[in-house]
């Protein structure tokens, strides 16, 4: 379908904006064949949300960063052997995110918090920051202790707001099986939370 | 997570659960300078790389491409053994003749003999 797209374009057109139309699909076998702004078009594109999900699923931005990098590189080597059809591209960086993320919480356990880098960060108010940062990183932290794939479905489904088909989908099991994955895993993480619950900010009411 | 959890408890830890979530949700990083530079740097060095791969078969084909080619045109490795045997064979019966083909050859050459393959057969379709 990519391949239909780029004999569909007229010859006239400005390259840039034709590229900024481009599947990317289209745009990642452009790449491959060695067009110069195909890369800068995708890494505008995709990298935001890359980075969003890396970032929301690791509470940190030094590591997310690192993350977004690697899963970008990944998709770089796969340009020449991509086939078209089979998967989406969103899909498919969902899925390295999501297993790139959950490599890096199983290293975190046993880490103690305190020895993750601290991130830059420039909001002015620092106890609302700290306690921001503080929810954050028990968040990271709670996933970190839960099976990699209650952790990667419920970060798909609450910090990426999929839907249970495309989560099913990105993780290649049935939509069932992701919400039993999604229940047990919210109800693990509540428990790990809760246990932490006034040292988070919460207070009973 | 223990059974003498009430359903009121639950409730209340899945509400914290939420505002967690909701809040970790809500971040929406910038992409840095720095970062954007570091992932256009790979991008540009696996398309080189590609490239560079990609380039190697452009050259005109090696010498033993052709033979390849032309052995493979005649039928194969296999077909070359007996095309082989066949020339060889050849070259030593033209080079040192066995004394019966000697004969044979003085035979064909001295009188006029005609030689039937089989002896019943009409094959120079004399009752034509």
């Amino acid at each position: 379908m990519d391949g239909e797209w780029i004999r569909k374009q007229p010859m006239d057109q400005n390259p840039s904006e034709a590229l900024g139309a481009a599947p990317d699909e289209a745009l990642l076998r452009l790449f491959a064949n060695g067009d110069g702004q195909a890369a800068r078009v995708l890494t505008a594109r995709l990298l935001p949300r890359v980075l969003g999900q890396a970032t929301r699923m690791l509470g940190n931005r030094a590591e997310a960063e690192d993350v977004a990098q690697e899963a970008m590189l990944r998709l770089w080597r796969i340009a020449p052997d991509w086939r078209s059809g089979e998967a989406r591209v969103s899909t498919w960086l969902y899925r390295v995110v999501a297993n790139l993320c959950t490599d890096r919480l199983r290293q975190r356990r046993g880490v103690g918090l305190d020895e993750i880098a601290e991130p830059e960060d420039d909001r002015p108010t620092p106890d609302a920051w700290l306690q921001d940062e503080a929810r954050r990183r028990a968040l990271a932290d709670a996933l970190a202790q839960l099976p990699e794939r209650q952790a990667q479905a419920v970060a798909l489904r609450h910090l990426e707001e999929l839907g249970n088909p495309e989560i099913a989908e990105i993780m290649d099991m049935g939509v069932r099986a992701v919400e039993s994955l999604i229940a047990r895993g919210k109800r693990a993480l509540a428990a790990i939370l809760a246990a932490r619950r006034e040292e988070l900010g919460f207070t009973d009411d | 997570m223990t059974d003498r959890k009430t359903t009121a408890d639950e409730t209340r830890d899945m509400a914290l659960l939420d505002t967690v979530l909701s809040e970790a949700m809500a971040e929406e990083p910038e992409v840095s300078d720095a970062l954007m530079a570091r992932v256009l740097a790979d991008a540009d060095r696996v398309q080189a790389a590609l490239q560079a791969r990609d380039a190697v078969p452009a050259r005109p084909p090696a010498r033993g491409e052709r033979l390849r080619a032309i052995v493979s045109a005649l039928g194969g490795w296999g077909a070359m053994g007996g095309l082989l045997t066949a020339t060889v064979a050849g070259f030593w019966i033209g080079a040192f003749p066995p004394a019966a083909l000697d004969a044979y050859v003085d035979g064909q050459f001295g009188d006029s003999v005609s030689v039937g393959f089989d002896p019943a057969a009409d094959w120079i379709g004399e009752e034509g």
